[in-house]
This record gives C-alpha cells, sequence and structure tokens, in this order.
C-alpha cells in the first residue's frame, strides 16, 4: 500500500523514467534515422521534464518580477532549473539540427533514410564493413 | 604570476574566438594558419598554468562576478593542468601537420569548417577538464561530441556520414544517460559544483542511496562509451577510420581522453573515494579494461586496413587505462596519467604516419606496405618509433606506462593485471611490428618498385619527429612529468 | 674498491655514433661502413683491454646510475664477469667484421647489414656492463630488435619466417623477464645486481610462495636466449641468416648474452644460498638440453644447422656449470663461455668459408674438400677436437671443471652425462672432417680455392686464440677467482 502512495506522490519521477526509457530504447532500436532523432528529443525532453520540476516548490509563484513585487527568494520557485534547461534545449536542438543535416546527406547519397537499408547497400556495393 | 590564474579561462576562451572568426577568414592558408597560431598560444599559456599548479598547487577561479555555488568555477589542479597541457600541445602539433595535409583530404569548401570545428573542440575539451561545475562540464561534452562528430563528417564521403551518423547516435545516448545523472544528482544535493555536490552528497547519500546508485551507474555508461571502455566501443573502429587523418588523431589521442578525465573528475571529485570503495567500481573497471585489452588486441589482429587497425589498438590504450584506475593506489593513477601522455602522442604519430603513407603512396592495407620503408624513410622510421612504443620496449615512454601500472598492480595485489599488461604486449607485436617488417624487410611488389625516397614538407615532417624525440625522451627520463603528475593521486 | 671511469660509456655509445657516420658517410662515399664498423670495433677492444686491466688488478669499474623514475636507474658496473664477456665479445666481433668484409662481397644491403653489425656491438657491450635488471632487460630487447634485420638480411619467405619465429621466442621470454623483475622489485626494493643475491630470497617469501617460482620466471625467459630446450627451436631457423650473424650469434652476442644473464640471476639477484635448495631440477632440465642437442647434431645434413645444434648442447654445458651452484661448476660454465665462442665462431667461420668458395651446404656436398681448403679444414678439424674435450685443448679445460663440479655437488651422473654428450660430439664433427679429407672429391669440388684472404686471416688468429685459451686457461681462471668468493 505504502508503495503505491509513494509512486503516487514521485509522479514526476515515473513519468519522466519511462519517456526517458522509450527515448532511448527508439533511439537504439529503431532502424529509421528520423525515428532515431525523435528519440533522442524524447529522450532529451525527458530529462529536462524531470529537472525542471525539481525546482519546482508547492504553494511559490514563477520567478518573475512583477512591477514593485517582493525580492524576497523565500516567495519564488527556484529558477535555477529553467535555466539550466534553456541551455540544455539548446544543446539538444544543435544536436538535431546536425543528425538532421546528416540525415539529408544520407538520403542523397542513398535513397533511403533507414540505416538497416543503407548497411545493406554499403556492403553490397563495395564487399567490406 | 596571478594573471596565470586567469589563463585557463582564457584558453577557453581564445579557443573559441579563434573557432568563430574562421569563416571570416580570408583564404585557407590563413585559416590553417591560424589554426596552429592559437594551438600554439594556448600550448604556451598551458606550459605557464601547469608551472603555476606545480610551485602554488591548485587552484578555483571564478568565471563570472558570483562565486561558486551560483556562479561557475573553474578547478584547477595537478590532473587538470596536465591535461589541459597534453590537449594544448598535442592540437598544436596536429594542426602544424595540418597544414600541409588538410586539403589533401577534406574538399576545400569545408577546410574552414574544419578548422573552426577543430578550435571548438580542442576549447570544449579543454573546458571539460578545466571546470568544477558538472551542468558546465555536460555543455563542454556536448560541443565536444558535436565537434568530433564534425570533424569527422567534414570530409563528405560516404563512408565518413555513416560513421559520423553511427557515433553521434551513440554519443547522444551516452549524453542523455549523463543529462540524466547530473538531474538526479542536482535532484537530492541541489548544487550543481562539484564541490559542494561532494559535501552534500556525504551527507545525504544515505538517504538516497538508490539515486546515488543510479548516477553513478549512468555516470559510468555514459562516459563509458564515449571514452570507448569495452564493450562499449563499437561505434570506434568506423569512426576513427573513416575520418581525414588529423581528425582519427585528435579523436584517438585527445577525445578519448577528455571524456575519461571528465570521467576521473566525477568519480573522485562528486563521489569521491568513501563512493567509489562502495560501488563495485574496481572488479568493473578491472574486468572491463582487461577485456578492452584481450579482445581489442585479438581484433586488431584481424584487420587488414592500417587505420582500423590503429583504432582498435586506440581500444586497448584505453582499457590500460581503465586497468590502472581499477587499481585504486597512486602508482596505478600515475600509471593511467602517464599513459594519458603516452597514448596521445604514440597514437598521433602513428596516425599521422598512416595519413603521409596513403596521401604518398595510396595505400591502405598492410599487405601492400611491402618495401615502403625506402620509399618514405623518415614516415616509417617514425611510425616504427611509435610501434615498439606501443609494444612496450624499455627506453619508450610506452614501456614506461607499462612499468606504472604493473607495478600498481602488483602493490595493489592484483597481478592477474600485470600478466594481462604483459600478454597484451606481446599481441601488440603481433600487429605492429609486421607493419615495420614489411616496410623495411619485404621487397616490394612488382610495379612498385623505384623510386627515390619522398621529400616530406617540414609541415609534415617535423611534428612527427617531435613526436617521436619525446617518445624517446619521456622513455629514459620521465622523472620530472612524474613527479608532477603522482601529485594528482592525493585521494588514493 | 670502485673506480670511476666514463669511459665505460663509450663502448655503448661509440657503435651507435660509427653508425650515425656510417649511414651519412656512405651517401657521398663508398665503403664507409666497412670503415666505420671495424673502427668502431678496434676502439671498443681497445676500450675494454683498459677495463679488463681494471678489473683484473681489483676494481669494480662503474659509472653512477641514471634515474629513469622512482623505481627504475640505468647503471652500467664492471665487474670480473661483465669485463670477461665484453672483452670476448669485442675481440672476437673485430675478426667476424673482418670476415665480414669478405663474406658479403656482392651481397644485397651492405649498409644496412654493418649497420646493424655494429649497433650490436655496442647492446652487448651494455649487457655486459649492466648493474642491475632493469638495465640487463631494456639491452636485452634492444639485442632482439637489433639482431632482427640480420636474420632476416637475404629477405627471403625463409628468413622472414625464421625472423618471425625469433621474434616471437625472444620477445615472449623478454616478457616473461618482465613480470619476473616485476616481483623481484616488489619483492626486494631493489634491481641491482648483488653479488651473493638478494638477502630477500634466503629466507622464506611473503604468501608462502617458493623462491623456485620466481626463478622460473628467469629460467625460461632468458632460457629463450640461451637456446634451453625445449625453447630451442629459433635458433637452427635462424641459420638462414649470412654466417657471420650465425657465427655472431653462436659464439658473441645473442646466446652468450643469454647465459650471461642467466648467471647474473642465479649469482646476482638470487644468490647461491638460494637456489642451492631446488637446483637439482633446474640442473637435470638443463642436463636433457644437452643430450637433446647433441643427438639432434647428429641427424642433421645442413652444416650450418648441425653447429646450431652443436650449440644448443654447448651451452648446456654452461648452464650446468652455472646452475651446479659450486666455485668448480661455475668456473667449469663460465671458461665454457669463453672456449665454447672461440671453437663455434671459427667452426662457423670455416662453414662460411666453404659457402663462399663451393655454394655447398650440406655435408654429403662436401666430399674431399680437405684437398682444396686444406687450411680451413685443418682448422676445422682442430676446432672439433678442441669441442669433443680432448686434452690438452681448451674444451678439455672446461669439461674438467663441470666434472669436478658435479662431483662436488654430489652428482656423479652428471658426468656420466657430460662424457657421453662428449662421444656424441665427435660422433657428429669427425665424421665431417672425414669427409673432407678422407673421400675422393668431385670434379666440383676439384675446381675450387682456398678460402680468400680476408676470411682466412681472422680464420687462422681465431684458431690461435682458441689454441691460446686451452693454453693459457688457468690465466683466466685465476682472474675468475677473484670474482668467486664474493660471488659465493
Amino acid at each position: 500500500m505504502s508503495s503505491v502512495v509513494h509512486l503516487a506522490n514521485n509522479y514526476i519521477y515515473i513519468a519522466s523514467f519511462t519517456l526517458f526509457l522509450i527515448g532511448f530504447s527508439i533511439l537504439l532500436l529503431n532502424s529509421n534515422l528520423i525515428k532515431k532523432i525523435i528519440g533522442m528529443n524524447i529522450m532529451d525532453t525527458s530529462v529536462f521534464l524531470l529537472f525542471i520540476s525539481q525546482g519546482y516548490i508547492k504553494g511559490r509563484k514563477a520567478p518573475i518580477l512583477e512591477g514593485g513585487g517582493s525580492v524576497n527568494p523565500a516567495e519564488y520557485v527556484n529558477p535555477v532549473p529553467s535555466a539550466l534547461i534553456l541551455t540544455g534545449i539548446v544543446v539538444a536542438v544543435s544536436v538535431t539540427a546536425f543528425l538532421l543535416a546528416l540525415t539529408v546527406k544520407l538520403y542523397n547519397l542513398y535513397g533511403t533514410v533507414d540505416m538497416d537499408e543503407i548497411i545493406e547497400i554499403r556492403r553490397s556495393v563495395d564487399g567490406n564493413s | 604570476m596571478e594573471t596565470v590564474r586567469n589563463f585557463p579561462v582564457l584558453i577557453i576562451y581564445i579557443f573559441f574566438i579563434g573557432s568563430f572568426i574562421q569563416p571570416l577568414v580570408r583564404n585557407v592558408r590563413i585559416s590553417l594558419l591560424l589554426t596552429v597560431a592559437i594551438s600554439a598560444v594556448s600550448s604556451a599559456a598551458s606550459a605557464a598554468v601547469v608551472y603555476y599548479v606545480r610551485t602554488n598547487g591548485d587552484f578555483l577561479f571564478d568565471v563570472a562576478p558570483w562565486s561558486a555555488p551560483w556562479g561557475i568555477e573553474l578547478s584547477i589542479g595537478t590532473l587538470e593542468a596536465f591535461v589541459i597541457a597534453v590537449i594544448c600541445s598535442v592540437g598544436t602539433l596536429i594542426s602544424i601537420y595540418g597544414i600541409g595535409m588538410v586539403e589533401k583530404e577534406i574538399p576545400a569548401r569545408n577546410i574552414k569548417i574544419y578548422n573552426a570545428l577543430f578550435l571548438a573542440l580542442l576549447g570544449s575539451m579543454t573546458g571539460i577538464a578545466a571546470t568544477g561545475d558538472i551542468f558546465n562540464m555536460y555543455v563542454f561534452i556536448e560541443i565536444t561530441s558535436i565537434t568530433a562528430c564534425g570533424i569527422i563528417s567534414v570530409k563528405d564521403d560516404k563512408k565518413s556520414i555513416e560513421a559520423t551518423v553511427k557515433y553521434l547516435v551513440y554519443s547522444s545516448l551516452a549524453s542523455g544517460c549523463i543529462l540524466l545523472a547530473i538531474a538526479l544528482l542536482y535532484g537530492i544535493t541541489g548544487n550543481l559544483n562539484i564541490r559542494y555536490i561532494h559535501h552534500h552528497l556525504t551527507e545525504v547519500m544515505y538517504l538516497y542511496p538508490r539515486n546515488v546508485l543510479l548516477a553513478s551507474c549512468l555516470i559510468i555508461v555514459g562516459f563509458g562509451l564515449k571514452a570507448a571502455m569495452f564493450p562499449l566501443h563499437f561505434w570506434l573502429p568506423d569512426a576513427h577510420s573513416s575520418a581525414p587523418t588529423t581528425s582519427s588523431a585528435v579523436l584517438s589521442a585527445l577525445v578519448l581522453k577528455a571524456y575519461s578525465v571528465g570521467l576521473i573528475k566525477i568519480l573522485t571529485g562528486v563521489f569521491g573515494i568513501v563512493v567509489m570503495s562502495l560501488l563495485p567500481l574496481k572488479t568493473i573497471l578491472m574486468y572491463l579494461g582487461s577485456g578492452a585489452v584481450l579482445i581489442g588486441s585479438l581484433l586488431a589482429m584481424t584487420q587488414s586496413r592500417i587505420k582500423r587497425m590503429l583504432a582498435y589498438s586506440s581500444v586497448v590504450q584505453m582499457g590500460y587505462i581503465f586497468l590502472a584506475l581499477s587499481l585504486f593506489n597512486r602508482t596505478g593513477f600515475t600509471g593511467a596519467l602517464f599513459q594519458i601522455l603516452n597514448h596521445a602522442l604514440t597514437k598521433t604519430l602513428l596516425f599521422l604516419s598512416a595519413g603521409n603513407i596513403k596521401y604518398y603512396t595510396g595505400k591502405e592495407s598492410i599487405e601492400q606496405l611491402k618495401g615502403i620503408g625506402y620509399r618514405m624513410p623518415v614516415t616509417m622510421a617514425v611510425f616504427s618509433v611509435g610501434a615498439l612504443s606501443m609494444v612496450g620496449l624499455p627506453m619508450t615512454s610506452g614501456f614506461n606506462s607499462k612499468w606504472y601500472i604493473g607495478y600498481g598492480a602488483i602493490e595493489a595485489g592484483k597481478i592477474g593485471v600485470l600478466i594481462v599488461i604483459v600478454i597484451s604486449s606481446l599481441l601488440n607485436a603481433a600487429y605492429y611490428l609486421p607493419v615495420v617488417v614489411s616496410a623495411f624487410f619485404r621487397r616490394p611488389s612488382p610495379g612498385d618498385e623505384i623510386q627515390q625516397p619522398v621529400n616530406l614538407p617540414w609541415f609534415t615532417s617535423v611534428p612527427m619527429i617531435v613526436m617521436a624525440v619525446l617518445i624517446i625522451v619521456l622513455g629514459l627520463y620521465p622523472d620530472p612529468v612524474i613527479n608532477f603528475i603522482s601529485g594528482a593521486a592525493k585521494i588514493f | 674498491m670502485e673506480k670511476t671511469m666514463w669511459l665505460i660509456y663509450l663502448p655503448v655509445l661509440l657503435p651507435v655514433l660509427g653508425l650515425v657516420l656510417m649511414i651519412r658517410a656512405s651517401k657521398k662515399y663508398i665503403l664507409m661502413e666497412r670503415v666505420f664498423s671495424i673502427t668502431s670495433a678496434v676502439l671498443v677492444f681497445i676500450i675494454n683491454v683498459g677495463v679488463i686491466y681494471w678489473v683484473s688488478k681489483g676494481y669494480t669499474v662503474s659509472v653512477p646510475p641514471l634515474k629513469v623514475n622512482n623505481f627504475l636507474q640505468i647503471h652500467f658496473q664492471v665487474d670480473r664477469l661483465g669485463a670477461l664477456f665484453a672483452f670476448l665479445a669485442s675481440l672476437m666481433w673485430i675478426f667476424v667484421t673482418v670476415y665480414s668484409f669478405g663474406y658479403m662481397r656482392g651481397h644485397a644491403k651492405q649498409l644496412r647489414y654493418f649497420a646493424f653489425f655494429t649497433v650490436c656491438l655496442g647492446i652487448t657491450m651494455g649487457i655486459a656492463y649492466s648493474a642491475n635488471l632493469f638495465t640487463l632487460y631494456i639491452f636485452y630487447e634492444l639485442l632482439t630488435v637489433a639482431t632482427y634485420p640480420l636474420v632476416v638480411h637475404k629477405e627471403d619467405k625463409k628468413a622472414l619466417d625464421a625472423g618471425k619465429k625469433y621474434l616471437i621466442y625472444s620477445f615472449s621470454g623478454a616478457a616473461l623477464i618482465l613480470i619476473g623483475m616485476i616481483l623481484v622489485y616488489a619483492l626486494t626494493g631493489t634491481l641491482d645486481f648483488v653479488p651473493g643475491g638478494g638477502t630477500a630470497f634466503r629466507g622464506a617469501l611473503p604468501m608462502g610462495v617458493p623462491v623456485a617460482a620466481y626463478f622460473v620466471l628467469f629460467f625460461v625467459g632468458f632460457g629463450v636466449k640461451s637456446a634451453l630446450v625445449p625453447l630451442h627451436s629459433w635458433l637452427p631457423a635462424a641459420m638462414v641468416a649470412p654466417t657471420p650473424v650465425s657465427a655472431l650469434l653462436h659464439a658473441v652476442a645473442v646466446v652468450k648474452a643469454g647465459v650471461f644473464s642467466m648467471t647474473r640471476a642465479v649469482y646476482y639477484v638470487f644468490g647461491p644460498e638460494a637456489i642451492k635448495g631446488f637446483n637439482a631440477y633446474f640442473v637435470y632440465i638443463v642436463a636433457f638440453s644437452i643430450l637433446f642437442g647433441s643427438v639432434l647434431a647428429i641427424g642433421q645434413t645442413n652444416l650450418k644447422r648441425r653447429l646450431a645444434y652443436s650449440t644448443i648442447s654447448q651451452l648446456g654445458y654452461v648452464l650446468l656449470g652455472v646452475l651446479l651452484v659450486n666455485s668448480r661448476g661455475y668456473t667449469g660454465g663460465v671458461l665454457h663461455i669463453v672456449n665454447h665462442g672461440l671453437i663455434k665462431i671459427v667452426l662457423f667461420l670455416c662453414a662460411g668459408a666453404i659457402i663462399t668458395r663451393t655454394g655447398k651446404t650440406e655435408i654429403n656436398q662436401l666430399k674431399g674438400i680437405g684437398k682444396q681448403m686444406p687450411v680451413t679444414m685443418g682448422i676445422f678439424a682442430l676446432a672439433s677436437v678442441c669441442l669433443v674435450g680432448i686434452p690438452p685443448t681448451n674444451g678439455f679445460v672446461s669439461k674438467w671443471y663441470l666434472s669436478l663440479g658435479s662431483l662436488d655437488a654430489g652428482q656423479p651422473l652428471l658426468v656420466a652425462v657430460l662424457l657421453l654428450s662428449a662421444l656424441l660430439t665427435a660422433a657428429y664433427l669427425f665424421p665431417i672432417v672425414g669427409i673432407a679429407f678422407f673421400t675422393k672429391g668431385d670434379r666440383e669440388i676439384q675446381g675450387v680455392e682456398e678460402a680468400p684472404r680476408s676470411m682466412l686471416y681472422p680464420l687462422v688468429a681465431l684458431a690461435f686464440l682458441m689454441l691460446a685459451s686451452g693454453a693459457f686457461a688457468d690465466r683466466i681462471i685465476d682472474f675468475l677467482a677473484g670474482g668467486l668468493e664474493e660471488a659465493f
């Protein structure tokens, strides 16, 4: 009983880990490059979810100063994780962009975005791997 | 003297500034020279840092006006100063070689981009080594991943693009793991600064043992994959062998090291010796290291092309580092650090020679190298020095690495590690020496004879000769280096 | 008494200098390789004369050690054993170098040959002068690397295969020595050669590991280069090398370095006290090697291979003397290093002369050659007599001491082994002499001339030395005796 309560209390962790595992396995196992990229994004986003959620403190406001609002840090949610994740998102976007560019190149060279097919083509064409 | 404290940050800055200037540069020549210039300046600066650390000890440096834990700080100790110096100096040597050879392998339109990526790569590796904040390290790790993949794909042919995709995909997997670990650690300690996390971790460890365990596993898997720790090394042969020569050199010699240094920093800095002892790290690293060494050697023996053989050899050499780390004693740790330097020099030398051979004779496969020693005497001579260093002939730096790791193994009571190392020296001989023998002692195939010895331009031969000389000097007189780096083993 | 003589770096470094000058000068002038190789050999010998003079007066000639790292040092120190080996090696080197001038005339890649030939001299000096295991190990490994190009000189398939075998055996042996070295260092804290061996080995060792276990590593490791059965098969294979190289490998450099290093291990690392407990096992392995080599020698039809197996057997004599761990056995063993060196080199040079003049390599092809090459075959016959050990030759003196040593150690069976081996030696050497002198030659042989002068003169000189070492054996024994007390 208590374990169920325990799990329910930590729903963020569960969601995050589930998404991480989904993204991880897509990235690893699926042979279609586009899907791999989507998987990578799911994986990264799940970690962002975990990170940001750890900044949330119950009952406090978002850390935006409005007009003559108070500067008491105890009234606001922890802003650090959000700031960090912005960096993280940028990183994820860069890697995604790079991977997409490479995918386009591979498509131009091989006519497919499926990694298994590409390996087959390579193996049959030049007989070495 | 105190200005030297700024140098690590400055080194990172000028690498990146240099990288950003590259697209503005007028022509390819200037682009290559700019790379050399910036690397050279960084090397000088890193030497100053080493000297500073030697006389004044470790130091912390706040990058911005906010000090830790709100701001990012750099933590420069013996280990970091040493690794930065290795990165900058070997990078300089590679870039000098690049003056002549980059244009031969990379399409002209991509060379400026290549140089930009190269400088950014060196800068981000320095960042991994220098930083004291784990999220900052993550950012640098990502930059390293992207630029490392970039310098492979810049060659723009089928093989390299495919290898790049593979490398980037696995690298992203690893980065995801590392990021998750950082998230977990942040969750339980509320800090991102290594020192602060360590401090809090010792208090919080028993409240959240699973988080700590999971985080450490993710760190090991993540960094392990990036540093080609067996059995997560499978991406390496394709990536390193289909890259342009200078890129292969940087990847094998420096990038793998930067990641392993990151691993060392996090394990020893964040987790500390207490947690490390609780985890079955010694056993894991020892078995994985031995696997790397033995299986990597066997795989290397089956390769017919030089570059692939050298790539598998990198797996073996990284295995030595992990074996040395698994011993958990000073001598072993010193051996691991010395091996970082040794492998950086030797593998760069070997890859650059292989590049020369490929360019001047078009030959890639070991079988075809018969008699080539007389056509490219300088190249094959330095290749032989590198090969003998890999085998562990005394008077080369490779021997010293093996001595320290072997001696550390005895001190730790693990004679099995010593035997693995000695067996691997013999296996190394089995795939390196045939190249040397073929080159000097076999008659060239018909249609190949002749020819005047090739005259190498100075910027191709000088870096290689310098490295060969360094290998021998470090073999005979490694004392200054050893004395310096043994200071890094304080935690054991 | 110690005497510091910076000069002893020269015999090690001079040949390297000779090598460099040789390569540079060859670009402009011809025959430079010969000039520099003979000059290096002569200079090294002169220095060794000086060294052996001081050593015979009771000094130990040394230089301060060079620190490589916290554990390891490169240290040269010449004691009687080392001085004897160095003197012998450098002396014989001069003659073989001159002989090479004649033998290698017309062959390809002479520069490479003389270059590595000269460097091996320096490396052998390094082995002789080593004061600790690490220095010995360095030069031991370097010797393998430097002799390889000489072994594969012909560059045909047989040569390359032989070379590969040689490397595999040598490096494997060296790997065992490396393990042993690290273990010895961990146990005793030093790698220095101490007369009488390290004290750590006299008592019980940690973890109850018997001393014999550590010694085995060295026995097998050095045993490879000493052509100990069953680690010997590289040696007959290496006969594909040019004959001066075979002479070198068999008489001076490689195999003698092997037994020399074994002597160092027994007397200066482990010490007689420690070895006494278990030497019986090793002695019988060596005895087997002695007989095995002789028996197989009889079956060989190729002249050089027969001499190779003979060497395997004769090296067993040296190891026997060393492992008996008593003063007469030691004397016999070390004396045999000198004697066998001279004898075998003479035998090989004769073989080389025959090959040069007739192109024939098989013994049954040599019918009647004694008539055409009387000096060569006469010396061959003389050397055969010496090797069998008929008094008053040098071979007899060393075997006498070995027999006495065996009796001292209470192993009369070994005397029987020695006698049997002497008979077998006669069985594989005298028939050659018989065929040469007492059968009628065929037409091919009848047209042959005596060996060329550049080969004949060194041969005769070495033959004189061989006889002299028998006549003056007592001088050598006295020289050794000075070092005996400290070793025991």
